[in-house]
């Protein structure tokens, strides 16, 4: 692995450094007043840990969480199909290139109220909202890594006798893995976002439902502490994928 | 090194149509001659001249667009499958998977004859020792030099113990010492298994020092000249030099198509 790589992902002294500082700019400004909406830092840490002892954040992050993994398994196994089918068949990316197109483009928060005539105000939606939120920059990166399979290779592998599916196993699969595992890290940070936007929206389970509440009574502190865990939990998840990446892509 | 047979190449013509353009393009205006089991024959030609279209028909990823190729009165291009493992090639890059170690890369080509597993480790272990990679068999490719990565590549298309191997413009790229040393070794090994070889090359002089015959293509391909190089000794390449010129001379041709 090339220092550079490690550099990007390893939180150095430098990144430890910033984020301490920004810290102590937070509490300083919050000591100041300058704001309701902006309490020091460290009593946005007293009400996490508030949160924490009284099982609210557990109770929500836990219907969080399930919708997360429930939604983005569904998205990485689908979106990593379609980009396969999508890259290897011409047939499958003029049917679906357009659709891809116009729908990773659009605002997919406008799509909730769709999903919950369709599903109902009911925890289904925010599945469906990891979904669609992580679905298509997966789906795309993976048929971008199939396309950009060196023709050379291809060519090598044929003049060694291989066949398309024999093509496929080893020498396009393994060529995208790259770029399917860069799908699948910026699809779980969509994730989230779609996580949160779809319980946000239908106020009924979850963080977002929480952030909903807090913002609505103005108990600003457990709002920051709520959004801080939000945070958190794309970081780790982020981080997560980001391990088997590097467990899987070796080479580079 | 499975059965040893001749290559017969009679009336071979290929013409592509260009995808975007719909022009014709003749890659191959006519080819006759035959190659006799264990020969080694470099093909001398102009870029462009359809050197690797050649060798494209004789592996069986192209069809041509008239006349044939066949190896002990089979066509490559209609079976496809019967000749996997009979045919491998070095390449002009070296084509290594690059998500592969050097050991894995030289297996790929046993994968697809779908020898069982410890046999592949074993014989892909071999060739790489072979070559003097011994001591890199868990190497990936960008940890090994443009040698280096040739002589896997090399290894690789041995191991599967094919009667006929080829190298198109396989050692152009490396520097004069290491190519001509990787050149030498490939003909060797080639011969002393027993396999016919078919080098690509832009350069006379390579073409000389490689084997038993050059042929040289004109552009778009056809035989302008067949020189048979047994009989000079390794010290006669001005001798040779000017056997060449001569021929194509007698053909009225221009020998700076060479250059
Ligand atoms: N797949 C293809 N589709 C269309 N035209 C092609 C294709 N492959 C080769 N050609 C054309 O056929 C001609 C011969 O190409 P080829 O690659 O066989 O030449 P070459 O002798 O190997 O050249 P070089 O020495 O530069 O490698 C060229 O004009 C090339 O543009
Ligand atoms: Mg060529």
């Amino acid at each position: 692995m090339t220092p550079a790589a490690k550099r990007d992902s390893d939180l150095g002294p430098t990144g430890l450094a910033a984020i301490l500082g920004l810290l102590a700019v937070w509490e300083i400004l919050g000591r100041l007043d300058v704001s309701l909406f902006l309490p020091p830092v460290s009593e946005v840490f007293v009400a996490w840990w508030g949160l924490i002892r009284d099982g609210t954040l557990f109770q929500a992050g836990a219907s969080s969480l399930a919708a997360l993994v429930k939604g983005y398994l569904l998205a990485a196994v689908l979106g990593v199909g379609v980009g396969l089918a999508m890259g290897r068949f011409a047939v499958v990316r003029y049917l679906l290139d357009g659709w891809i197109n116009a729908l990773m483009s659009a605002p997919l928060s406008a799509l909730v109220p769709v999903l919950i005539a369709l599903f109902g105000i009911r925890d289904t939606v925010v599945v469906a909202t990891v979904f669609l939120f992580a679905f298509f920059v997966i789906a795309v990166n993976t048929l971008t890594g199939v396309r950009g399979t060196e023709r050379s290779l291809v060519e090598m592998g044929r003049a060694f006798g291989a066949g398309e599916a024999t093509l496929f196993r080893r020498i396009y699969l393994p060529s995208a893995l790259p770029a399917v595992m860069l799908g699948l890290r910026l699809g779980v940070v969509q994730a989230v976002k779609g996580m949160v936007v779809g319980e946000m929206l239908i106020s009924l389970v979850g963080l977002g439902e929480r952030i909903i509440s807090y913002g609505n009574t103005f108990l600003v502190t457990e709002l920051y502490a709520v959004i801080l865990s939000v945070l958190l939990v794309a970081i780790i998840c982020s981080q997560l994928v980001q391990a088997c990446e590097r467990a899987l892509v070796r080479w580079k | 090194m499975s059965a040893p047979a001749p290559i017969e190449v009679a009336g071979l013509r290929k013409v592509y149509r260009q995808t975007t353009t719909g022009e014709a393009v003749t890659a191959i205006q006519q080819l006759d001659f035959r190659i006799e089991p264990g020969e080694v024959v470099a093909i001398v030609g102009q870029t462009g001249c359809g050197k690797s279209t050649f060798f494209d028909i004789l592996i069986g990823l192209e069809a041509p667009t008239a006349g044939s190729i066949e190896i002990g009165g089979r066509t490559p291009y209609g079976d496809f499958d019967g000749f996997r493992g009979r045919i491998a090639t070095v390449f002009q890059q070296d084509r290594l998977l690059p998500w592969r170690s050097a050991l894995d890369n030289v297996r790929l080509g046993l994968e697809m004859l779908g020898l069982p597993e410890a046999q592949q480790v074993e014989r892909s272990r071999e060739w790489l020792a072979r070559l003097g990679l011994g001591d890199f068999l868990q190497a990936y490719p960008h940890e090994l030099s443009g040698g280096m990565r040739q002589r896997v590549a090399i290894a690789r298309a041995f191991a599967v113990q094919p009667g006929i191997l080829l190298a198109d413009e396989a050692f152009g790229h490396l520097d004069e010492v290491t190519a001509s040393q990787l050149r030498d070794e490939f003909v060797g090994l080639a011969r002393a298994n027993g396999a016919t070889a078919v080098l690509i090359t832009h350069q006379l002089e390579e073409a000389i020092g490689i084997g038993n015959r050059i042929l040289v293509f004109g552009k778009p391909a056809t035989l302008l000249a067949d020189v048979r190089l047994d009989g000079y000794g390794a010290d006669d390449t001005a001798l040779l030099r000017e056997a060449i010129q001569a021929t194509l001379q007698t053909n009225r041709i221009d020998p700076r198509l060479l250059q």
